[in-house]
């Protein structure tokens, strides 16, 4: 791990980074478009692969760093890989680290928040379809975008299962800012609601800022 | 003594305005805090079961009638049974979440932390600082409230002689104008400020004389013939059952 080449590229500041079985792990670092050396920000892994998406794309918008894996690479030890990486910028704020996933990622970003709660101080949930445990979390603040139309979501339980998990979250002093599309699937394919995803996104960073 | 009673009537005074003033900072808190998006759904409240949303805006507007009944006219008991009525019960409410297993108030202050740019950690404490607040406050108020009603009450008391026998009676300055039989004769009496004049009418010259009501039943001079009169109880003023 850690050896880590620093290279530009039209997607923010391309790394690597060397896992414990000597894989060359590649990721971007995006700053935030307000970025001032000496400040400390917070930071964003998203899982979704390294191409511009205005859900992921934004972020920096908003003041945040932005780190985007490569989603062949991403699994649970992948992921603090590149985390153990990111956070050596003297500008990221380790204390207010976030993980962003999409639907699998989502789950990705579930099972880190609970295996190693420590490192994150939140995550933004789209389309998700399992929930952490509540009891194994330490994170502050965790935002779910979900459509009501998601037919994964529905398999198990839809809109109940989600508010059901706010409420335990709420029980358990972590506030979960819930936002439901009630026109959109599992995939947002509307412009509408591609852009209250985008917004709601960028409310919750930015909160943070 | 008159000081300290100033500077308790001030203080009394500040601690209501504050907490009007506080009452009007939470309902505004909790209105703005649940001004969210249609499609953001807010976490359900674990003692009523109803979204927070409902619940802070039902909140809000009990915070503000208290911030009016506060803020207007002058402080009285009433008022503050009120004010110290809603505080006990939102402490109530807040110890129900602990009994529920509640781990604080974090959880439910998202919307509220998101809307103020402040943590929710922060804005808990700010609940919590604001709560203690009004507690402490509004028991401060009711029981300063009390003692004074108490203290001004026990010296409000009137003595007068009874206009038959002379005997003293001493009563409250509530029951003035009331007709009661006296305690050392069983002659009816109307209780009178002690100060209060009477005007009766000499029996020999018919010349007015006007005499304290405590020199009733005494005999003097009239001023005008000169000769003894007895000062009577007016004929206006004789109670009724006396003038049976």
């Amino acid at each position: 791990m850690q050896a880590c080449s620093l290279e530009t590229c039209g997607w923010g500041w391309r790394h690597s980074a060397t896992n414990s079985d000597g894989t060359a792990l590649v990721y971007h670092l995006s700053p935030p478009t307000d970025f001032e050396k000496g400040e400390k920000y917070p930071l964003v892994i998203i899982f979704t692969g390294v191409r511009w998406r205005p859900q992921e794309g934004n972020v920096p918008a908003a003041g945040s760093f932005l780190a985007s894996c490569n989603v062949v690479s991403a699994n649970e030890e992948n992921i603090v890989t590149f985390y153990q990486a990111a956070i050596k910028n003297p500008s990221i704020d380790t204390n207010r680290v976030y993980l962003l996933g999409v639907s699998g990622g989502a789950a990705l970003a579930v099972r880190l928040l609970e295996d190693r709660p420590e490192l994150w101080r939140g995550a933004i949930l789209l389309s998700p379809v399992t929930f952490p445990d509540v009891s194994r979390l330490k994170a502050s603040r965790i935002l779910i975008d979900s459509g009501l139309n998601d037919n994964y979501l529905k398999q198990v339980g839809g809109l109940s299962r989600l508010t059901k998990f706010q409420d335990a979250a709420a029980l358990a002093g972590i506030p979960v800012t819930l936002s439901v599309n009630k026109d959109a699937s599992h995939v947002y394919r509307s412009k509408a609601a591609k852009r209250q995803r985008v917004r709601q996104i960028l409310e919750f960073v930015a909160a943070d800022n | 003594m008159l000081t300290d009673k100033r500077m308790f009537s001030k203080f009394i005074q500040f601690s209501r305005v504050s907490i009007g003033g506080l009452f009007v900072a939470v309902a505004a808190a909790l209105f703005f805090g649940s001004c969210v998006d249609a499609h953001v759904l807010l976490p359900h409240d674990p003692i009523f079961g109803i979204s927070t949303r409902y619940l802070f805006w039902i909140t809000s507007g009990l915070c503000l009638a208290m911030a009016l009944v506060s803020l207007s006219g002058e402080s009285d008991f009433k008022r503050s049974l009120l004010t110290v009525w809603m505080v006990t019960t939102l402490v109530v409410y807040r110890f129900g979440y602990i009994w529920l297993g509640s781990h604080g108030l974090e959880g439910y202050l998202g919307s509220i932390s998101d809307a103020f740019g402040v943590s929710t950690a922060t804005a808990e404490m700010a609940a919590d600082a604001a709560l203690a607040y009004l507690v402490l406050g509004s028991y401060f108020v009711l029981i300063g409230l009390w003692l004074q009603t108490k203290r001004t009450g026990s010296r409000n008391y009137l003595k007068m002689p009874c206009p038959q026998c002379g005997g003293k009676i001493e009563f409250p300055a509530s029951g003035l104008g009331q007709t009661i039989s006296c305690p050392h004769c069983r002659e009816a009496v109307i209780l009178r400020k002690p100060e209060e004049t009477l005007k009766i009418q000499c029996f020999f010259c018919q010349g007015h004389i006007e005499f304290p009501a405590h020199a009733l039943s005494q005999k003097m001079q009239c001023p005008h013939c000169k000769r003894d009169i007895t000062l009577k109880m007016p004929d206006s003023a004789r109670a009724p059952a006396a003038a049976d």
